[in-house]
């Protein structure tokens, strides 16, 4: 388990989200019982099961108004604030209901309160520990015993857990391999019985061992090189278009990903809904790329910075063949591949690198790739890209609730930024979880999310 | 040379004597210090000891091809071939390629000069300072004997390659770093040997004399002290040298120090071992580079130690 999912993970287990999305990527209800949409589109009226938090406490309207409230005020400073900006105001009418009013019709509302984010937490416990960063508790299926710091995260089932019939586990110990080989050699040599981000070098030998079984596909997932738009030379649309020339994203995905995986020039994958469909994607082009260069006055080429993830096994690689990929045109990166830790303050908060191999996924509703990384002033918009006709588009785009009108806004978006270039996008790739035979009853989810343990049992 | 006339018949070897090293220059504490009825050439003693000539061969080879393998490499260090992933050995490719579509041999080759490169800059720095700080404990004796033995025994008594580690992640992770990190490291053994042979030294006739005629103390040190220290020094030096390259090598593997794409043997290592089950040449060569040169500096070490301890001179 990469230690940066591990928390999302931990989250999944612990906590329970209004809505929660399905391996058919439709979002469904998890704590709401029933949802009530009116006519124009601006208020939500969830109804909630009758759940009760590890402490003994009933989970109440309340605790959904002080989850959401506290996620969104300015003093909790949430990086997912965004996921709740189209709400104007939470309300409970009585101990089951909540009322949510929005500011604007939100297409993709109910699939943003099954984000992470969104979990509904006990508000004692807040007030009591300050925040939820050294305790747990919450309403989910298994309950927090103990985390020992990169080593390990146990938990264990919540026998008063309010869905039927769930969960079938006794509790999970939850191990951080962050290394590739380990997490392979933990499954095979039978340390544990699950592993998640499969090494693609791994999958093959991971299929012919008969004990083992993989589930897995394509993901909800984008990777691309972005560039630092604010930064000479690529503020220069030439240098980019330069750049998206040189990229072999064959080669890429031989090398990083020992094959498996998608290339791709814009946002989303051939079949996604609001995607630009099934693309030729042209073949480098070193000569018009030179070209290129030398328009924008740099024939010589030039010497610039590439950072990357280090802790990423293929996104690491990734970085690498794209930095040798980027010296035939003339372009000397030194690369940098930083830990977790350090990659998400140097790119995505001091935005403080000229080129980077980077990634997003998750989403599940386009609205959640392409207002966050996009729109004007966004917290993950580490590109600095900034146009206002994309950020009207993409007000327009959650405005309007039929799948098809807003299939044609993403797609002009997609278009958009194709010719604006803040990034050029590589490829989708393919997330693969693993595990013995005896695990029965798992569902891969392309959202790389993992609340289908819950249903887990063993076969023994 | 013949190797079989082994220490019995020391006799069969003066023949060649003036065309070797002469004796008293490379074993300045054995010839000064010891009288021996018939002295042999501590050279000889190194090449007549069959391992001693393996570690002596292995070093000069891995030398040789730190030195030009740059110029003889048939591939780029870091060029990727497409459609070339790890492939066998062939004779495009002599060792084979990596899970980039590099050629094995090509980075091993380049990879030797950062492993030289370190072990000569590590054992240059350490020993500078270690001899210096040694030699002024050892000949002045007292408190600053007691606050440098001090604190290079703190220095001494952390894992090395954890304070490495340690410093790098202070200092910041590239190779210049690493180098430094690892030269602190090796400081305190030079501190320590400098220091104890010094003690021995300071007391003997000869200082004494030099002292009561009022030599100086730096022309003490460098022109009494230092020359009769020279034996253990050597010693150790080489199997600093060996250190140095094993701990380049797991700082890098463990991502610290050398830069990706850049090939140093133990980056290299690091980054085909996940492709183990896959191909084994892109883990197995560098392995096996790092284990040869770390063997032969080692074994050469081991011949030194033999050749100038004067005890063991005619065994």
């Amino acid at each position: 388990m990469q230690s940066l999912t591990a928390t999302w993970h931990v989250v999944e287990h612990i906590y329970n989200r209004l809505t929660k999305v399905n391996p058919d990527l439709s979002v469904d209800l998890e704590l709401a019982e029933s949802v009530d949409i009116s006519e124009d589109g601006l208020t939500y009226t969830f109804k909630l099961h009758p759940a009760t938090f590890h402490n003994g406490r009933a989970l109440v309207a309340g605790d959904v108004v002080f989850s959401f409230n506290r996620l969104v005020a300015p003093e909790t400073a949430a990086p997912a604030a965004a996921d709740l900006a189209s709400m104007a105001s939470v309300e409970a009418t009585d101990d089951s209901t909540v009322v949510i009013t929005l500011n604007q019709p939100d297409a993709s509302f109910l699939t943003m309160l099954s984000n992470q984010s969104c979990i509904i937490i006990p508000q004692e416990v807040v007030e009591e520990n300050g925040d939820l960063s050294q305790v747990a508790v919450g309403s989910g299926p298994f309950k927090f015993v103990e985390y020992v710091p990169n080593t390990h995260i146990k938990l264990e089932k919540n026998a008063d857990y309010w869905e039927a019939n769930v969960p079938l586990l006794d509790g999970l110990e939850l191990l951080i391999a962050s290394e590739d080989n380990s997490r392979t050699a933990a499954l095979i040599s039978g340390t544990v019985d699950f592993i998640e981000y499969v090494p693609s070098q791994d999958i093959p030998i991971l299929e012919a061992d008969e004990s083992i079984v993989l589930a897995g596909n394509t993901i909800q997932q984008i990777r691309m090189i972005g560039f630092n738009l604010d930064r000479e030379p690529f503020n220069i649309l030439e240098v980019r278009q330069a750049v998206a020339m040189a990229v072999d994203r064959d080669q890429i995905i031989e090398n990083a990903l020992s094959g498996i995986g998608t290339p791709t020039d814009t946002l989303f994958a051939a079949d996604f809904w609001a995607g630009l469909g099934e693309r030729e994607i042209a073949p480098p082009d070193i000569e018009g790329a030179r070209a290129l260069l030398a328009e924008a006055g740099y024939s010589d080429g030039f010497d610039t910075t590439l950072t990357g993830w280090a802790e990423y096994g293929y996104l690491a690689d990734s970085a690498i063949v794209v930095q040798e990929q980027l010296k035939q045109i003339g372009i000397n990166a030194e690369l940098n591949l930083l830990d977790s830790g350090s990659m998400g303050q140097v790119v995505y908060i001091d935005k403080d690198f000229d080129m980077t191999v980077t990634g997003d996924s998750g989403f599940v509703d386009p609205n959640g790739l392409i207002s966050n990384n996009f729109r004007t002033g966004e917290g993950g918009n580490f590109v600095n890209y900034s146009n206002p006709e994309v950020d009207e588009l993409i007000a327009q785009g959650i405005a309007v609730t039929d799948q098809a009108e807003r299939a044609a806004i993403y797609q002009q978006i997609a278009e958009i930024l194709l010719v604006d270039l803040p990034w050029v996008s590589l490829y989708i790739g393919q997330q693969y979880e693993a595990m013995k035979n005896f695990v029965q009853g798992y569902e891969h989810i392309p959202t790389g999310s993992n609340i289908s343990v819950r249903q887990v049992w063993l076969d023994t | 040379m013949d190797q079989d006339a082994g220490g019995l018949v020391p006799d069969q070897f003066t023949t060649g004597s003036d065309t070797v090293t002469d004796a008293g220059r490379l074993s300045p504490l054995a010839a000064s210090l010891v009288r021996q009825p018939r002295r042999t050439s501590a050279w000889r003693v190194v090449v007549r000891q069959r391992l001693a000539l393996t570690g002596i061969v292995l070093v000069v080879f891995f030398g040789i091809v730190a030195l030009i393998g740059p110029y003889v490499a048939p591939h780029g260090k870091t060029e990727q071939f497409s459609g070339a992933r790890l492939q066998p050995p062939s004779r495009t490719f002599l060792m084979g390629t990596d899970e980039f579509g590099r050629d094995v041999f090509s980075r091993l080759l380049f990879g030797a000069r950062i492993s030289f490169q370190v072990g000569l800059i590590v054992v240059g720095v350490s020993a500078s300072i270690g001899i210096l700080l040694g030699i002024v404990a050892g000949y002045r004796g007292g408190w600053t004997d007691n606050i440098i033995s001090l604190i290079s025994d703190i220095i001494f008594a952390f894992p090395a390659v954890l304070l490495a580690i340690a410093v790098i992640t202070m200092l910041g992770n590239n190779l210049t770093n690493a180098i430094l990190a690892i030269s602190l490291v090796y400081i305190p053994p030079f501190v320590r040997i400098v220091r104890g042979s010094t003690l021995t030294v300071r007391n003997t006739a000869y200082v004494e004399a030099a002292r009561a005629v009022g030599v100086s103390t730096p022309r003490m040190l460098a022109r009494h002290i230092f020359p009769n220290i020279t034996a253990p020094l050597i010693v150790q030096a080489s199997i600093a040298f060996a250190l140095a390259i094993l701990s380049e090598a797991a700082l890098a593997f463990l991502g610290l120090g050398n830069k990706a794409p850049e090939p140093s043997w133990g980056s290299m290592v690091s980054g085909s071992y996940g492709y183990l089950q896959l191909s084994a040449w892109p883990a197995i060569v560098p392995g096996l580079a790092i284990a040869l040169t770390v063997l032969g500096f080692n074994l050469l070490g081991d011949g030194l130690r033999d050749a100038l301890d004067p005890r063991l001179r005619n065994a």
